[in-house]
């Protein structure tokens, strides 16, 4: 894996938020919000591989989504190469999607059961008018190659493929239109642990030789500290730490962080290392704690931790933290 | 990384001959006995209609008070009604009224009702909630009395009752289609073409309909029987097809009324056994395609 190299960003996030109301009463008003994201910010560098990982509910795939519109984020701003896309109509918004594209997380779910794999990765090809007929044939066989599966596949439909077969031709799909920026979402977490090296094993692949920047979005953190050059963590719609992957692993300066890696798995029964189990459930995203939205179940937490949402600071080069404590690591 | 890429798909496998997906949902639909029989009912019951009067070759309007209500003879093979008209002839003529007015009618019901179901279903929000309720209101008015008014207030004709039924019989056809759409718009190979920059028009023609064409085909069975038993109970009330023109329904209504207590069993039996079969015919063919496209739902499911 090369070292990142930030200097040249391309795309930039901003003050991202994202809040699903709830209706209730006669008038369906809006009762209450579901802050799925609050306040995200980070950036990728062009070629880079950032993780973002938390568990459960944190809002790691509600920022996927949004950064490509599949959701319409509340507030912030997503700036790919300058330009903010949130703010662009329809139209302009089509150009954009050539260049951003997503690679989701089951592979069952995500492609359409009555249609053929050549059509499936061949519609990308006709939305964006750049092959059709023989061309195009042509086009989804390489892509197929491209991804490790035999041209011939494309007859047929995807219920006749294994999940790993299945998740390679999304990223066909998705890699159709030479993206530059791609949203990984959990793309190896339905799938079988034999599988999922490969999968990882063509992502990373396909990166080097595109010179994809990849947005990774998963929970299993080993996965992460082999792919990603970088890792944003995110708690409860918030970012936590965020580091570069060697820095996060083996020097995390948040007590989140943490938590999370005591809590993967080393496939070596003679290290000893203290397992800090977090208490109780991921609080409601409706009612989040004030302050930290950690504290609750921080076990360095301290009455000041209620009092003010903690700032993103950088305590070394490149590596930020929302933590108030600086004593504890 | 050591990489060890051999291409992935089906060459090592058994791979099963190339089948498209309506040769799938063919061979699982032929695979169920009931099925058959439903679709062979049907065969015969258009045999019966469309091809029958050329070989029998009588007339259905001929009148001759000498001859009415003779029994079955080798003349009159289902014997005269009350005018001396060939019952059988009549019976053959009035399979094809109810077929084309139950096929017609259900046609553009389901044009009707899938677009509607679609356009709520996929767009969803405040047009949906305006949309049901439209519904909820036309499916609280009556339809037999919304029939009965709309054929008294036009002349009876046939495109008449093709276009009523159809306007009274896609309410639950919409509804069960913005279900399915509702649904599947939020499957992720639709969120996949959205990342693609697909259009509204493409998502909806493209992939939410073809995955709900199962519903599609299961209703518009269900409808062509129930509208085949509709225009029956219409003509029964005497709203249906107008005479001369012979309809089961009305045949039926007119030996019952009439001659139900004299024992012409002739011109009781064959028009209720014929609305029986053909409802029935419909009937277990939509639920054996309901069954087809379920089996092939389990084979993408692992």
């Amino acid at each position: 894996m090369t070292e990142a190299v930030a200097t040249d960003t391309l795309l930039e996030v901003n003050h991202l938020k994202k809040y699903f109301p709830i209706h209730g009463g006669l008038l369906s008003r809006v009762v209450a919000n579901v802050k799925a994201v609050e306040d995200v910010s980070f950036s990728l560098g062009r070629g880079e591989v950032v993780g973002l990982v938390g568990e459960s509910g944190s809002g790691k795939t509600t920022v996927g989504r949004a950064l490509l519109r599949l959701i319409e984020p509340t507030a912030g701003e997503v700036k790919y190469e300058g330009t903010d896309i949130l703010k662009l109509n329809k139209a302009q918004l089509r150009e954009y999607r050539r260049k951003m594209q997503i690679i989701f997380q089951d592979p069952f779910a995500s492609l359409n059961p009555r249609m053929t794999v050549g059509d499936i990765i061949g519609e990308a090809l006709q939305i964006h008018n750049i092959a059709r007929g023989k061309a195009r044939n042509d086009r989804v066989a390489e892509l197929l190659t491209q991804v490790g599966m035999v041209p011939e596949s494309m007859r047929r439909y995807p219920h006749e493929f294994s999940g790993g077969q299945r998740q390679r031709i999304g990223i066909a799909r998705a890699l159709a239109v030479d993206p530059k920026f791609i949203v990984a979402d959990e793309p190896v977490s339905a799938l079988d642990v034999s599988i999922q090296a490969q999968v990882v094993n063509l992502i990373q692949d396909l990166q080097q030789d595109l010179q994809l920047t990849v947005l990774f979005i998963a929970h299993d953190l080993s996965v992460v500290e082999f792919i990603c050059d970088r890792v944003v963590v995110m708690y409860l719609g918030r970012v936590m730490e965020v580091a570069s992957s060697k820095a996060l692993y083996t020097n995390p300066r948040h007590p989140y962080t943490e938590a999370l890696l005591s809590a993967a798995p080393i496939p070596d029964p003679t290290v000893k290392r203290e397992r800090i189990i977090l208490q109780g459930d991921i609080p409601s995203p409706i009612n989040p704690p004030s302050g930290c939205v950690f504290r609750t179940r921080c076990r360095y937490a301290i009455p000041e931790c209620a009092e003010a949402v903690p700032q993103l600071v950088e305590v070394e080069q490149g590596h930020l933290k929302a933590c108030i404590r600086d004593d504890i690591f | 990384m050591q990489q060890t890429q051999t291409p992935t798909g089906l060459q090592g496998q058994t791979a099963s001959p190339y089948r498209s997906y309506a040769a799938i949902v063919l061979r699982s639909f032929m695979q169920n006995k009931l099925a058959v029989i439903g679709f062979i009912l049907l065969i015969l019951v258009i045999l019966f209609s469309f091809v029958g009067p050329i070989i029998y070759g009588v007339s259905p309007y001929h009148t001759s008070i000498l001859k009415a209500l003779q029994p079955p003879s080798a003349k009159h093979w289902l014997g005269t009604d009350d005018l001396g008209r060939d019952e059988l002839s009549r019976m053959m003529y009035g399979g094809q009224s109810s077929l084309i007015v139950g096929f017609a009618s259900a046609v553009v019901s389901m044009i009707i009702g899938v677009i509607y179901g679609a356009v709520s279903g996929y767009i969803g929000g405040f047009l949906d909630n305006i949309l049901m309720r439209v519904i909820d209101i036309l499916l609280a008015i009556p339809v037999l009395l919304l029939l009965i008014l709309l054929v008294s207030m036009f002349r009876p004709s046939e495109s008449l009752l093709i276009i009523v039924l159809a306007a009274t019989g896609w309410f639950g056809t919409a509804r069960l289609i913005r279900g399915e759409a509702l649904s599947l718009r939020n499957r992720e190979y639709v969120d996949a073409v959205k990342a693609l920059g697909g259009s509204d028009g493409r998502i909806v023609f493209r992939h939410i309909l073809p995955n709900a064409i199962g519903a599609i085909t299961v209703t518009a069975a269900f409808q062509i029987g129930g509208t085949i038993l509709t225009l029956a109970g219409l003509s029964f009330l005497g709203l249906g097809v107008p005479p001369p023109t012979p309809n089961w329904g009305s045949m039926l209504s007119g030996a019952a009324t009439n001659y139900i207590y004299q024992n012409y069993w002739w011109l009781i039996y064959p028009p209720g056994i014929a609305i029986l079969v053909t409802t029935i015919a419909f009937f277990l063919i939509g639920n054996a395609l309901r069954d087809a496209f379920d089996m092939r739902l389990r084979t993408s499911g692992n």
